[in-house]
């Protein structure tokens, strides 16, 4: 928990879920988006079109 | 300018798209993607399947065990026998590697007086419809076994003051018997660097203050206490030396892949082997970081990915590989909700900065749970 504050404190994090609404994820410091495709486009808008982009499918099964 | 926007023209129309699949509870969804944008995509290559099965890879290490005599040689004339295993939040595969440790123990000691003590940590207990799971209907009919319960203070000693200065208690069962060992799975865990071996003691049988404090705001703040990393991890530094003090002689340790078959089995002291064990998890988890502007992970789909309490997990991963300033989207079924109480009041109960001033301040025994 502590560690996903410190995240929140250098990055925005856009949380593509269908289990939480639009309240509970902003009131938790994150946007809601409903597809990742959604999500990118939400992205791009913060850091711009020609951002680079990591995708890291499951992020718990790599060490990096 | 005219001429300029011609030629630009053609890069927009050959663009190419790429659809990638990103776990989502108990399916997948689909990110397109311009190729142009896509720096990387970071996971493993495609698994090969164990080539021994998860009980020759298990005998085979019992059989070579790493700075330690063989376990039946240790338990020649040791009477009370606690042997640790991990409860049902944890994929140790008990079914195999228990009838073969209770086999080698009663080899070196037909008379041995055998507990097997469940680590739950904090956890909420282990039912016995879960042991039968677990264990099989032979253990739980035959055996001995008590589920450890950080809040019942009778249950345990105080033992000393770790090197970070946490306290440290621990189940009587672990001091007072004459041999202990234990037996776990190693994965990546996001501040302890990585589960299993020195892990099934503390937090595994420790009371609640011992487990609070070694789970403090200071220790988990520090930049070592992360995924994948041991050296100067305050975390991993007090458990090995928790362990250690209460002589825990011996470990069977194993790795599994995604389809949770096991691909390692990793027997002796409780250091030498884990340390084995992280060597194998590290060859086989480690991918090259890159950086980008955005990262986009998941927690693998359900069932690690059925609550926003676990999605810090692969933000941690995800944060590895993204520029400050950077933006994380993180695919999360959530098909429970937001998980715990504490949790969902703790992440809503201000701005980002409010929210790690006010954990900071918190003393070490009083950690929140889900802090």
């Amino acid at each position: 928990m502590q560690k996903i504050v410190k995240t929140l404190l250098n990055h925005k994090i856009i949380l593509v879920t269908d289990g939480l609404s639009a309240e509970e994820v902003t009131k938790a410091n994150m946007q809601l988006a409903k597809t990742p495709d959604e999500a990118l486009r939400m992205a791009y808008d913060v850091v711009g079109a020609d951002a680079g982009v990591v995708v890291i499918p499951d992020g718990v099964a790599v060490l990096v | 300018m005219f001429i300029k926007d011609i030629i630009s023209l053609p890069r927009c129309y050959n663009s190419i798209m790429v659809t990638l699949k990103i776990p989502y509870d108990d399916h997948s969804l689909d990110l397109h993607i311009d190729e142009q944008n896509l720096r990387a995509t970071i996971q493993l290559p495609v698994e090969q399947k164990p080539e021994k099965s998860a009980r020759e890879l298990m005998l085979a290490a019992l059989r070579n065990p790493v700075g330690t005599p063989s376990l039946r040689n240790l338990a020649v004339d040791k009477q009370k026998v606690v042997i640790v295993t991990s409860d049902h939040t944890r994929a140790v595969p008990s079914k195999i590697t228990l009838p073969i440790l209770l086999s080698e123990i009663r080899a070196g000691n037909p008379q041995a007086d055998i507990t097997i003590l469940i680590a739950t940590g904090a956890h909420r207990a282990t039912t016995e419809a879960e042991q039968r799971a677990m264990f099989g209907d032979e253990i739980v009919d035959h055996e001995h076994i008590v589920v450890n319960d950080a809040f019942r203070p009778e249950d345990f000693e105080y033992i000393c003051n770790l090197p970070s200065g946490a306290h440290f208690s621990v189940n009587k069962l672990a001091t007072e018997c004459d041999l202990l060992i234990a037996e776990g799975f190693v994965e990546p865990h996001f501040f302890a660097g990585f589960s299993g071996g020195r892990k099934s003691i503390l937090p595994g049988v420790c009371d609640i203050r011992t487990i609070k404090e070694n789970h403090s705001y200071m220790q988990i703040a520090s930049p070592y206490a992360a995924a994948g990393v041991t050296e100067n991890n305050p975390v991993h530094r007090d458990m090995n030396f928790a362990a250690r003090k209460v002589n825990l002689q011996f470990i069977l340790n194993v790795t599994m892949n995604a389809q949770k078959e096991v691909t390692g089995a990793f027997a002796g002291d409780m250091i030498l082997a884990h340390e084995q064990a992280i060597k194998h998890v590290q060859n086989v988890s480690t991918c090259e970081r890159v950086v980008g502007d955005i990262v986009v992970t998941s927690n693998g789909g359900y069932p690690l990915d059925q609550n926003l309490y676990q999605s810090p997990k692969a933000v941690a991963t995800a944060e590895a590989c993204c520029r400050d300033g950077g933006v994380i989207i993180m695919c999360c079924g959530c098909r429970d909700g937001m998980g715990g109480d504490d949790f969902a009041r703790l992440i809503s109960m201000g701005t980002p900065q409010e929210i790690d001033d006010y954990l900071s301040k918190i003393p070490a025994d009083q950690t929140i749970p889900q802090q």
